[in-house]
């Protein structure tokens, strides 16, 4: 289980954020404007950063099943999984000697007045390392790519009540497919900054409260918000523009 | 890995496999100072798609299979034979494809038994039947030497080895012989260094001569 709050923060005077959804099999939600020379400042609070990662390159295919299969679209499939539709990606880490590919299956969200109350969103994930020719299995099974993400930018790991985990990343297109030379910037100038935690069933409840608290540690820099929900512009932002231009410097990843 | 090759049991026109079968391929094993290692089982399952339309099936494939190998617990491998492709992934994959609901497993095949330490062999003697029932529907046996991965290198010695094994079991009168198919691998891009998907590979191409023996078999008693 995933507890993932996708987030957004204009975190500077003038930052304006996006919001949009690319397709129901996919949400970008929120797209915070950052400063090329500061990527993200951490709050002083005692952070325990256990590893950064140069996250190369993470290929998002969205592979979504053929309408012939059963169950695929409708209410029908959702089922208790609430009305965010699962989906399959298939994920390529390229900053690897060789590139190393990843089968991740997104579940619906946890629905009913407990998940509405919360301030993150819950969903299952399952995850399997898989060989090179995964696509072209997917492929033969009648699977149809729906869109193709080039990912750049950096992991960071740390324990905090969970293990959690932040990635600040440029979103990009291909113009064709496969071709990571010629990706575009969705939105050039924004970076999508994610925070997520694994959980289990059994103490969902106590890592919702670890990235919650996480996440109101980095407000007024970033103001996190649940999928689907439009941050628009953060009340704080000339809060946070104001503590950043009194700033002597950020801190650079 | 060590170069492993599989061999499904031909029997005879008009016999079948039967578990007597094994008991004498098991003491010939014996006979030659094989030494019992333990027992062995690995399992490959048919998947078939989850359609609306019933008459679109011919638009997708026919032989999807997965498999799991007791040398490689937390893995999984699935075989698109007619496409010749091989894909290895961690064991959760099951739970992906359970997840989506695009295919489903239609049955599944145990191939179990004893296997056996021979000097620098590794022999496996197994039955072929399906998860629920003892009905025995064919024989395996791997012949797996220890000291080399690559295939071509150990393909003179394993040839060799065969021969004693053919020459020894056909002491013992059996309506029928182990049989070596080798599937092209390079068709499914695998190299000369011999791995798990090889021995997918290796299975998949088994599975559909125990079948076709199964069926032919039934054919001539109707």
């Amino acid at each position: 289980m995933l507890v993932q709050i996708p987030n957004i923060a204009p975190s500077l005077a003038g930052a304006w954020v996006a919001d949009f959804q690319s397709s129901s099999t996919t949400t970008i939600t929120g797209l915070s404007r950052l400063s090329p020379h500061r990527c993200l400042s951490y709050p002083p609070f005692p952070l325990l950063l256990f590893s950064t990662e140069g996250v190369g390159f993470a290929a998002k295919l969205a592979i979504n099943k053929s309408q012939n299969f059963n169950g695929v679209r409708g209410s029908g499939n959702y089922r208790d999984t609430g009305i965010v539709p699962s989906e399959v990606r298939l994920l390529c880490d390229l900053e690897q000697p060789e590139p190393t590919w990843t089968v991740r299956h997104i579940g619906g969200s946890m629905r009913g007045a407990g998940a509405e109350q919360i301030s993150v969103l819950v969903r299952n994930t399952v995850e399997s390392k898989a060989s090179k020719n995964v696509l072209r299995l997917f492929y033969s099974l009648g699977y149809k790519l729906e869109y193709e993400l080039l990912k750049v930018g950096f992991a960071f790991h740390f324990q905090r009540g969970a293990q959690i985990t932040v990635t600040v990343s440029s979103v990009n297109k291909m113009l064709k497919l496969h071709a990571t030379d010629e990706a575009v910037p969705v939105t050039p100038g924004i970076q999508l900054v994610e925070v997520t935690a694994p959980a289990t069933s059994e103490n969902y409840s106590e890592v919702v409260a670890a990235v919650s608290s996480f996440c109101e540690h980095l407000a007024p820099l970033l103001h996190l918000s649940k999928p689907g929900i439009s941050t628009g512009v953060v009340p704080t932002a000339a809060a946070a523009a104001a503590s950043l231009m009194s700033d002597g410097g950020g801190t650079t990843l | 890995m060590p170069i492993k090759w599989v061999l499904p049991w031909q029997p005879n026109a008009g016999t079948t496999a039967s578990s007597q079968i094994v008991n004498e391929v098991t003491q010939c094993v014996e006979s030659m100072n094989g030494v019992k290692d333990g027992r062995w089982k690995a399992t490959l399952t048919f998947y078939k798609p989850m359609l609306r339309d019933q008459t679109l099936a011919s638009e997708f494939p026919r032989d999807f299979l997965g498999m799991s190998l007791p040398e490689q617990p937390s893995k999984y491998y699935f075989i698109i034979r007619g496409q010749r492709l091989v894909l290895e992934a961690d064991s959760s994959i099951q739970t992906i494809m359970d997840k989506l609901q695009s295919y489903k497993a239609r049955v599944s095949l145990n191939f179990e038994g004893f296997q056996y330490q021979l000097g620098d062999f590794q022999l496996r003697v197994g039955k072929v039947s399906p998860t629920h029932s003892e009905a025995l529907r064919g024989i395996v046996m791997e012949v797996e030497y220890l000291p080399i991965s690559s295939m071509e290198k150990s393909r003179q010695m394993m040839e060799e080895f065969l021969d004693i094994w053919q020459d020894a079991l056909s002491k013992r009168s059996l309506p029928g012989h182990f049989v070596h198919l080798e599937p092209n691998f390079a068709d499914f891009g695998l190299g000369d260094l011999y791995t798990s998907q090889h021995t997918a590979v290796q299975y998949a191409t088994v599975v559909a001569q125990v079948i076709s023996t199964v069926q032919a078999g039934q054919a001539v008693r109707n």
